[in-house]
């Protein structure tokens, strides 16, 4: 079985429920309009799901996850990714990923942001 | 889906005129997107110029945000007697043989902004979190050549331009 496609995210929730980039070809089933790391940012399946507990992405043949059990209330998750896309006559011949950040991020009490992420 | 990214190019008075998902870019002394470049060659024998060229990146699909958009070209110089010059613009100018007055087209990167979700020339933004279409800063880019160039009628090799962001 191979793992989603690199970059790609997943969020799991209380019930079980597994939010999946891959599985909704990154449209939101929600909105039809946004992508699936919006859904878990605005936490649109938490009504029928109950809260995030795994917040996890894909990047060449491993899967990295945070435990969302023992966040700050207000942690929310990071995962961006570089991108470069080649003009070779005008067309896009080829779009490439070249990074991913991963992690969370919170503010405390004072209001400070602060951020646990790694580039993969 | 994740975002998509197509070609739009302005052509036309003020380069206003889109033609999205373009599929060529040659450089050529008539400004449209139809004309076979062998029909409107650059002849160097006279210091001739393209017409300067006006493409942009324009986005579609999911995405949650977009930013640090750059530009490159691989290579600026490709033989003696051949340049290629450009600059990120903000703004639309008809499209000329007239040299541009830009420098040479970075092999490094230009910082570009998000303008729009409709085809246009704006200062815009470093970030965006829109969603859907999106278009970018247009690269104004021409190829100029003299008469030192000894390459003789014909092809130049292909270059090829990257654009570079960071997507969530």
């Amino acid at each position: 079985m191979s793992l989603p496609i690199d970059g790609s995210c997943e969020a799991e929730y209380a019930d079980g429920y597994i939010h999946s980039e891959t599985e909704h070809d990154d449209v939101s089933p929600y909105t039809g309009e946004h992508n699936i790391l919006n859904d878990i940012l605005e936490k649109r399946p938490e009504a029928e799901h109950g809260p995030l507990v795994r917040f996890s992405t894909f990047y060449k043949d491993q899967r990295y996850d945070v435990d969302w059990n023992d966040l700050p209330d207000n942690a929310r998750p990071v995962r961006w990714k570089r991108m470069e896309a080649d003009q070779v006559g005008g067309e896009i011949t080829e779009v490439r990923l070249t990074k991913v950040g991963f992690g969370y991020q919170w503010n405390d009490e004072t209001g400070a942001n602060h951020q646990e992420v790694v580039e993969l | 889906m994740a975002s998509t990214q197509t070609i739009s190019e302005g052509n036309g008075t003020n380069a206003a005129t889109e033609t999205g998902s373009r599929t060529e870019m040659n450089w050529k002394r008539v400004d449209d997107s139809t004309t076979a470049y062998t029909g409107s060659p650059i002849n160097s024998t006279n210091n001739e110029n393209s017409m300067t060229k006006y493409q942009m990146l324009k986005f579609g699909g999911t995405w949650n945000s977009l930013s640090a958009l750059t530009v490159k070209i691989d290579n600026n110089a490709p033989a003696t007697g051949l340049s290629i010059v450009g600059a990120v613009v903000t703004s639309g100018t008809t499209p000329s043989t007239s040299a541009s007055g830009d420098s040479a087209l970075s092999t490094s990167g230009l910082s570009a902004n998000f303008t729009s979700s409709s085809f246009g020339y704006a200062a815009g933004t470093s970030s965006t979190t829109a969603s859907g279409t999106m278009y970018t800063n247009a690269l104004r880019s021409q190829l100029q050549t003299t008469s030192s160039y000894a390459g003789g009628p014909g092809d130049i090799v292909s270059r090829t331009i990257t654009w570079t962001w960071t997507e969530s």
